[in-house]
């Protein structure tokens, strides 16, 4: 019984209340700007961090600390991103706000990684140590009722001011009627930017609390505030009592499941686990039609590349591919292939995201499946049983996966997605029955019958070719009568059902098959650095991913070969960079802004080759049409 | 009412109109879909914009609100320019534009909805309570409900309210007779009319010709983004059904 006791107490006190501070900070951003804030955790760890650097090193009182970080320095960050990244992105697809949030998050833990190096353990005092109270038998810190009390404080404050005050007022007349409210005289921006400051300043109050709990780390402060996004799913993403009662019952799980469940092998990090479950079954049980969000997307399909023009670009790029794979000195193949093969995961991408309008953050684990078959099935001399084997496996994970989709849109899918990444990260790759004790497996590169590709130089050029051949192969799936029901389905849900086109039998060709692109994208990927480990697919890579296609343009196929060089080259980069991370926060920060200010990529309006041929033939040749006419306008114009 | 009607031509040199629009182009992308609109509105005056379908009444709404930047041209308001000017600075101003349809927040109560009409500027809470619910006694009793759950009647009486208690120097109203019933409509304009009464200059858009010229002091005919006619409702009356119809009347009788 006090065993039992104490497994809520902590439940509540200790994770149930922060997962709501910041779990309704993710609400309050939402709401006001309709943006999916991935970054909550990671501004909440830089809060934390802050508090630490001014509390611990710079000797400030911890009352001023807290104050300075939660009421003015969060608050001027989270207006600033508001008004610098997201404000353009209002109307812009799904994918490219959830990417620009995305970068925020790999940004924010990049630069933390720069200014604290992640090797010193930092601890961050409770508040009031040693200070404690017993209620029941069972004792509670003062720290703990803190947290208690910052959370109902929180709660109460947020709900009196939507309620009770004009700005509050104002914020929800915002969600509610745009427009309207600027015909009132009340500015819409200025609420979006509200909403943004209360959100960090919320996830802040939350790192802070929590940062005395667990060490001061900078992966854990991310992804532990990770866990608020399931406490928010409970509210929707717009009720603020559920969502409290949403992070209390997560909390109360979380702590029983580890108190009482055996630690078995399969569920070695069952810290992880919970919430993610936790996240799928809200995700799948909540009824969706209500909470399908009907937003206007303005978004300008890029011009489709036709037949004649894709075998000519492909065969071109295959010859130089060819003279690179002789030229190019012999260090550079073990970047260059590895970042054709993910060039080659990204191209999954292409048809999930970008033409099949559905955002997965699940590629990297599709991948990993892949690498996993290849290893176990093709053996030490890459038998092609192998690759079958890796398209096989991860086309029927991904059919599966893809059930739910059949009934989920949007954000609800890519969390659901998000979910099985870090479902897949905890109970397969880091798994020793799964990658062995040494976390790492070999792949073979595949042994082709008649020439040989396993030398670094051949395998190279046998990447470039694989590309290109699912790169025209997708082309010419846009092209075709069923490309243009995958962009009418993403254009409008509700047209199709009247037109009686069949969207669950399309949904689920489509991810299967992206799934299965990523398969043997991941099992070329372990080929190219001949053995894969669970650092090769971590969840957060397949963000990184998704963040690369998108700011490379996702529904251009030269846009993921461009990202995939560029992913490869960043970790060429690091390597020769004092400061590991920078490199890769400076690509990051980027991409982000790149993709706030066109989220359609540079390959998206206009490809390089027509660049090129405008540009020369200016004089003679037919005028352009892309300064007149935007390629692609309306999808329909694409698919006529 | 009659009063306003007729010596309209000899107060032009009193004080400059509420509003005024000169050369107005504006345009979707490349699509013009205003050519030159020239328009007028004196203090005290309804002045009823008709037209079919598509005609770009509702465009050049929102080319006075604030919400669209015309291309070409100058929106002047109680003699000052305000050609772009943000939608939020000109409702501060007393530009009161009751969009078409939903001029009211359906998942806020009728009290929070007056609540927002208070950003008009040096309003209080108050005065805008005691002002709708002694006109609408109906909503009085709705205060807590949420908008959404109006009647549609009721639901304009509560965006009419706005017009009503933030005295706005011009009041903008989109088809406000979509979708209600005959009687509700009457009821609607005598209040338009009885806003009027108090000074304030009207523009009012309605596809329904009918209903508008009884209201109106004057009243302009627009097809194809173009002004074709602009007159008195005894004038204009007539012509209506010919120019919805077709515009190849109309440039007769506007180059007459």
């Amino acid at each position: 019984m006090s065993q039992f006791l104490a497994l809520t107490v902590a439940g509540i006190a200790t994770y149930g209340c922060v997962y709501a501070l910041t779990a309704m900070g993710l609400v309050v951003t939402y709401t006001t700007s309709g943006i999916f804030n991935f970054a909550q955790g990671a501004i909440g760890m830089i809060g934390a961090f802050l508090y630490w650097e001014l509390s611990q090193v710079h000797g400030w009182p911890s009352w001023a600390a807290f104050t300075v970080v939660v009421l003015f320095v969060m608050p001027l960050l989270g207006a600033g991103l508001e008004r610098i990244l997201l404000r353009r992105l209002e109307h812009a697809g799904l994918e490219a706000q959830l990417t620009v949030t995305i970068a925020l998050l790999l940004l924010g833990i990049a630069v933390a990684t720069a200014i604290w190096n992640p090797s010193t353990a930092r601890t961050v005092p409770p508040f009031f140590a040693g200070h404690q109270v017993s209620i029941g038998g069972v004792v509670l810190t003062w720290h703990q009722l803190i947290i208690v009390g910052a959370s109902a404080a929180a709660a109460v404050v947020l709900r009196l001011f939507f309620y009770r005050t004009r700005p509050g007022i104002a914020t929800r007349a915002v969600v509610d009627d745009r427009e309207l409210t600027a015909l009132t005289g009340a500015a819409p921006a200025r609420y979006a930017e509200l909403g943004w400051a209360m959100g960090c300043s919320l996830s802040a109050v939350a790192g802070i609390l929590i940062a005395s709990q667990i060490n001061l780390d900078i992966n854990n402060l991310t992804l532990l505030v990770v866990n608020g996004y399931a406490a928010a799913m409970v509210g929707r993403l717009r009720s603020l009592p559920l969502t409290f009662v949403g992070a209390i019952v997560l909390g109360l799980l979380q702590s029983y499941g580890v108190g009482y469940l055996p630690i078995s092998v399969l569920w070695s990090d069952l810290e992880q686990v919970i919430p993610m479950l936790f996240l799928l079954v809200v995700i799948l049980v909540l009824p969706q039609s209500r909470a399908s969000l009907a937003r206007r997307v303005r978004v300008r399909a890029p011009r489709v590349v036709g037949r004649r023009e894709s075998l000519v670009r492909g065969t071109a790029f295959i010859g130089i591919a060819v003279v690179l794979a002789f030229t190019l000195n012999a260090a550079s193949f073990s970047y260059a292939n590895r970042g054709i093969a993910l060039a080659i995961i990204m191209l999954s991408l292409t048809l999930l995201t970008g033409y099949g309008g559905q955002v997965s953050l699940c590629q990297l684990s599709f991948a990993g499946l892949g690498a996993f078959a290849m290893s176990k099935v093709g053996g030490t001399g890459g038998s092609l049983l192998g690759i079958l084997a890796a398209v096989g496996l991860s086309a029927a994970v991904g059919a599966v996966v893809a059930l739910p989709a059949l009934r989920l849109r949007g954000l609800y899918l890519a969390l659901a997605t998000l979910a099985f990444a870090q479902g897949m990260d905890a109970a397969f790759f880091n798994n020793i029955d799964v990658f062995g004790v040494s976390l790492s497996l070999s792949v073979a590169r595949p042994h082709l019958p008649l020439v040989s590709v396993t030398s670094d130089r051949r395998y190279f050029a046998f990447l470039c070719i694989v590309f290109t051949a699912i790169a025209i192969g997708l082309l010419a799936l846009r092209r075709s009568r069923f490309g243009r029901r995958m962009l009418a389905i993403t254009d409008s849900p509700s047209a199709c059902l009247t037109l009686g086109v069949d969207m669950t039998r399309s949904k689920l060709a489509i991810f299967t098959l992206s799934a299965a692109i990523a398969g043997l994208g991941g099992a070329l990927y372990g080929g190219a650095q001949s053995a894969v480990s669970p650092n090769d697919f971590p969840f957060i890579l397949s963000l990184t991913l998704l963040l690369l296609a998108v700011a490379w343009g996702i529904r251009t196929t030269t846009g993921m070969l461009v990202g995939g060089v560029v992913f490869s080259l960043g970790s060429l980069l690091d390597a020769h960079l004092t400061h590991p991370r920078d490199a890769f926060a400076l690509l990051v920060g980027v991409a982000a802004i790149g993709v706030s200010q066109n989220p359609e990529g540079p390959f998206g309006g206009r490809t390089v080759m027509r660049m090129w041929r405008d540009r020369a033939g200016r004089a003679g040749s037919p005028p352009s049409t892309s300064a007149e006419v935007p390629p692609g306008e309306r999808l329909t114009s694409a698919a006529g | 009412m009659t009063a306003a009607t007729e010596p309209g031509a000899d107060r032009v040199v009193e004080a400059p109109p509420a509003l005024r629009l000169i050369g107005i182009r504006a345009a979707y992308e490349r699509v013009e879909v205003l050519h030159d609109v020239e328009l007028s509105v004196r203090a005290g005056q309804v002045f009823a914009l008709l037209g079919p379908n598509g005609a770009g009444k509702s465009t050049t709404l929102r080319v006075v609100s604030g919400r669209m930047r015309p291309t070409a041209g100058r929106v002047l308001v109680a003699g000052n320019d305000v050609t772009g000017t943000s939608p939020e600075k000109l409702a501060r101003q007393g530009v009161c534009s009751v969009p078409e349809g939903r001029g009211v927040f359906p998942n806020l109560t009728v009290a929070e909805n007056l609540r927002m009409w208070t950003y008009r500027g040096g309003l209080r809470r108050s005065d805008v309570e005691e002002v709708t619910y002694a006109r609408f006694p109906r909503l009085a009793d709705r205060r807590r409900q949420l908008a959404g759950t109006l009647s549609g009647g009721e639901q304009q009486m509560l965006a009419m309210s706005r017009a009503l208690s933030t005295k706005p120097t011009l009041l903008l109203l989109d088809e406000i007779s979509m979708g209600l019933a005959p009687l509700i409509v009457a009821e609607l304009y005598e209040l338009v009319a009885s806003i009027a009464a108090e000074g304030f200059a009207i523009l009012v858009v309605e596809q329904f010709a009918h209903t508008a010229l009884q209201v109106a002091d004057r009243a302009a005919v627009m097809t194809q983004g173009r002004i074709d006619m602009e007159g008195t409702p005894a004038e204009i009356g007539p012509a209506v059904g010919d120019l919805y119809l077709g515009s190849i009347r109309a440039e007769g009788s506007t180059t007459e």
